[in-house]
């Protein structure tokens, strides 16, 4: 089911959220809306939701309308048919795992083969055998399995996730994420999901939307948006971004040698300040002579203090603010 | 959102009519002495009646009570936060029971205690050059004290557990002295909260009406709250200085209530860091040791042993004038109070009756009117909060006063005044802010992500409701319920003021028979209530854990 969103608004008072926005969520991918905290993406998650309501613009879900300020229509959230796992789970204290996870049909009263179909979405999370606990009872990994079967259980075409992983423990977040993905890919889910962490919107995304103060700034596979980013805040805020001329010139720490291979080469001197190892490589921290600070990676130890001299090939430097481009080419 | 508008107007009607207009009722009556209105009618009615004397004892008393709360309760703090004697836990749980026993009660205890030929003289034969001295304003401050201090106990004692170690030790690292740090850091720390302890044992003090009614009538000692009660149900009854008294009396505790309010919010540190706070503790050893549980044993022995053994010894003695000794000992005074048709079990099934028809009402009016409340953003929201909680406010008498002069009126179309319904209505009046209090609790651990995702989960408001937020609130509801049904078992004031001709309760029962009957049978009627009550507050606690378990 694709989701589509056009010019859509939303203030609170004086202060502007989102600034007519228009998305297009594809049927049956994977879409990340990345951003720092503040910069609209929950809330553009509850509009979808229902939660909130727009000021102003449509919300499509395929063909049905769920909001429109010209045609005056505004579907209540109850009725949009769609799962959501939210930040801390928002599992309910009194219910039990299995009437967690019965909510949604009991709700709309589909009750037929209620207890088997329960059960399935229990099984697909793995965590047979709990249904009679209360999720204070869990610990974090299930009680997020729990959120996730709740959502599931309901056969949604849309499922929204709201930074769910923010609550877990580092170790615990690369597996759930894997988990997550395959249970998207199993039952052929529209995924929109909301993170401020970069690393998660890159390894798991179809798309991402690169989004900062209530504006999308890029969109575009994990890859073009980090091989080819549009605009320095998202160079910054996607990867390690190592600038040439301040929010101008930009080239990504692998592309930075400490030999040269090609005549073209650019080339700079540098004091190594820092050497962090971290098991397959080396991450090193060098002062270039202009004031800059760059990191870049090597395969073996290198002494603080040390001066290198650094090559760049011209084809891996990105430009931005295309206007002063021309001039200094 | 139209249920919403139609929840409000709801919810303003109804604390309008219960709460508010009883008390503009009461201001009106006393500005308009002879059908003039005046401002100023109440202070001269007050000055002019030779009155003034009855308001300087009230504060008097505000004072002093104040003073002896302080007392006492300024070492126990000190014991249980500072030293090992903090680890005795249950010393907080017992504490508790002056503050839960009902004043006039507690009052009696003393009187019986004290009193000529009273078991202190019968015990300890020379104390009776002693015991006169007792029927003094001493006396009165004495037990309104033990009765407030544990007030002023659990607000000092959780003030200075949140100041917590850590900043007591970042005063000795940078090198104060014990009294510089006690001067420069617990003092300034501390005084809000004991400020804001002190006006609340003010107001309840002036508000009071137990321990006037029953010792202040004793030595002659007339505050506010008896003279309103006397000027109201004993002739010649004189509703313009009644009302004068309770405007004034109004007056008085509303501007101690602004007072705290102000202070509380001006001089609140935010002294919780979201660590929790270690406290260090001193081991006492030898005389400190045997003194610190010297204290204790006589604050317990006094605001709990004399007023309960005297109620429980008066209950079971064959002969008052046989005193204490072995055979003078009986349950009679039970067997007659609760055999079936006697005056004492009508009074109590009146009052059990009462209780739970009154506690079953404000659970559901209190319930309702928090979910009103809800976060209190919006003005709406803030006034139905502030009327909701008005009655913990206003002293209770003032409150009856007005709700006679409402529904006693002449053009009052709703015939409930002099009936069963008045009393339920009054004691409804009185309670409804603990559930609204309980409630509006239980509300705020609601996080807003467990109603959204009902909502997205397909959940109608009404369902939503249901299967969500009201299992999440029951646990508030029940306590407002336990609370409201326990004090409305004990409640005096109300009781006395509004009862039908004839009807009884347990509260008037032990009153008139201590005042004109038998002691005894009056004894035995408090030890029923105040264990009846207890009970039930304790099974309900403890149904509250196994829901949590």
């Amino acid at each position: 089911m694709d989701v589509l969103m056009q010019d859509v608004s939303k203030s609170y008072g004086t202060q502007v959220v989102l600034e007519s926005m228009n998305m297009h969520f594809p049927s049956g991918q994977f879409t990340s809306l990345l951003g720092p905290s503040g910069c609209g993406k929950t809330t553009l998650l509850r509009l979808i939701a229902g939660l909130e309501t727009p000021d102003y613009g449509d919300i499509y879900f395929a063909e049905h309308c769920m909001f429109s300020t010209k045609r005056k229509i505004n579907r209540p959230v109850h009725q949009r048919k769609l799962g959501m796992v939210f930040q801390e789970f928002a599992l309910w204290p009194h219910l039990t795992v299995f009437e967690n996870v019965a909510f949604g049909l009991r709700a709309t009263k589909d009750t037929k083969n209620l207890a088997a179909r329960v059960e399935e979405a229990i099984k697909a999370v793995r965590l047979e055998g709990l249904e009679k606990r209360h999720p204070h009872q869990l610990s974090g990994g299930q009680q997020q399995r729990v959120a996730f079967a709740r959502a599931i259980a309901i056969k949604p075409k849309l499922i929204l996730f709201d930074e769910p992983l923010s609550a877990l423990d580092a170790m615990l977040r690369e597996e759930m994420r894997r988990e997550i993905l395959e249970l998207v890919r199993n039952f052929g889910l529209t995924a929109v999901y909301v993170t401020h962490d970069q690393e998660e919107a890159m390894s798991m995304s179809d798309n991402i939307m690169v989004m900062q103060q209530g504006k999308l700034l890029q969109h575009g596979s994990p890859e073009s948006i980090y091989s080819k980013p549009e605009d320095a805040f998202v160079a910054n805020f996607v990867g390690k971004s190592n600038w040439i001329v301040h929010d101008m010139q930009m080239v990504r720490p692998e592309h930075v040698h400490f030999t040269s291979n090609h005549a073209g080469d650019r080339s700079w001197k540098a004091v190594v300040s820092n050497v962090s190892y971290q098991g397959e490589r080396y991450e090193i921290t060098l002062h270039i002579a202009d004031g800059m600070t760059w990191t870049t990676y090597y395969n073996r130890r290198m002494q603080i203090g040390e001066n290198v001299n650094v090559f760049v090939s011209p084809q891996h430097i990105q430009f931005f603010n295309h206007d002063k481009e021309e001039v200094l080419l | 959102m139209k249920t919403r508008k139609w929840g409000f107007t709801l919810a303003l009607v109804l604390l309008a009519v219960l709460i508010v207009s009883p008390l503009c009722i009461v201001l009106l009556h006393s500005f308009y002495p002879d059908d003039t209105f005046d401002i100023t009618a109440p202070f001269r009615t007050m000055f002019d009646g030779e009155l003034s004397e009855v308001f300087f004892n009230s504060i008097q008393l505000g004072f002093m009570v104040v003073l002896g709360a302080t007392v006492l309760a300024l070492p126990m703090v000190f014991l249980m936060t500072k030293t090992s004697l903090g680890r005795h836990k249950w010393l907080d749980v017992v504490l508790i029971i002056p503050f839960m026993t009902p004043p006039y009660i507690g009052s009696m205890g003393w009187i019986l205690f004290m009193q000529k030929r009273g078991f202190l003289e019968q015990m300890v034969p020379f104390t009776e050059k002693i015991t006169p001295f007792f029927f003094s304003l001493f006396g009165m401050v004495t037990i309104m004290s033990l009765h407030l201090f544990p007030f002023l106990y659990l607000i000092l004692r959780n003030a200075l557990a949140k100041i917590g170690n850590n900043l007591e030790e970042a005063g000795q690292v940078y090198g104060g002295t014990f009294m510089y740090r006690f001067r420069k850091i617990i003092i300034p720390l501390l005084l809000s909260s004991y400020g804001m302890g002190a006006l609340l044992v003010m107001v309840k003090t002036i508000a009071e009406f137990g321990t006037p009614a029953t010792f202040g009538r004793l030595i002659g000692y007339h505050v506010l709250t008896s003279e309103i009660h006397k000027y109201t149900s004993s002739w010649p009854i004189d509703f313009a200085r009644a009302t004068a008294l309770a405007s004034i009396l109004l007056s008085a505790c509303l501007l101690f209530w602004y007072v705290q309010n102000v202070m509380s919010r001006k001089f609140q540190y935010q002294t919780i860091t979201g660590k929790g706070s270690r406290q260090k503790t001193v081991q006492f050893k030898g005389w400190k040791r045997v003194l610190s549980w010297g204290y204790v044993v006589f604050l317990l022995g006094t605001s709990i042993g004399v007023p309960y053994f005297s109620i429980v010894v008066s209950s079971l003695q064959k002969l008052r004038g046989e005193g204490l000794a072995w055979g003078n000992f009986t349950f009679a005074h039970y067997a007659e109070l609760l055999s079936f048709g006697s005056p004492g079990l009508q009074a109590l099934t009146n009052s059990l009756g009462l209780a739970f028809i009154a506690a079953s009402i404000a659970a559901i009016l209190g319930t309702f009117l928090a979910l009103q409340i809800g976060k209190g953003k919006k003005w709406t929201e803030r006034v139905t909060d502030a009327f909701s909680l008005l009655p913990n406010t206003v002293p209770g008498i003032v409150i009856v006063v007005g709700l006679i002069l409402l529904w006693n009126a002449s053009w009052m179309p709703i015939p409930i005044y002099n009936t069963y319904a008045m009393v339920a209505l009054t004691y409804v009046v009185f309670y409804v802010p603990y559930t609204v209090q309980y409630v509006k609790a239980s509300l705020g651990q609601i996080n807003v992500s467990l109603t959204n995702a009902a909502n997205v989960f397909g959940g109608t408001p009404w369902y939503t409701f249901r299967r969500v937020v009201l299992p999440l609130i029951i646990p508030g509801v029940l306590a407002g319920w336990t609370m409201t049904f326990t004090i409305s078992v004990r409640e005096l004031v109300a009781s006395l003021m509004v009862l039908p001709p004839s009807m009884e309760v347990s509260a008037t029962y032990i009153f008139t028979q201590f005042e004109q009957g038998s002691v005894s049978l009056g004894m035995a009627m408090a030890v029923v209530s105040v264990g009846l009550t207890t009970i039930v507050l304790l099974v309900m606690n403890q149904l509250f854990q196994q829901e949590k378990g």
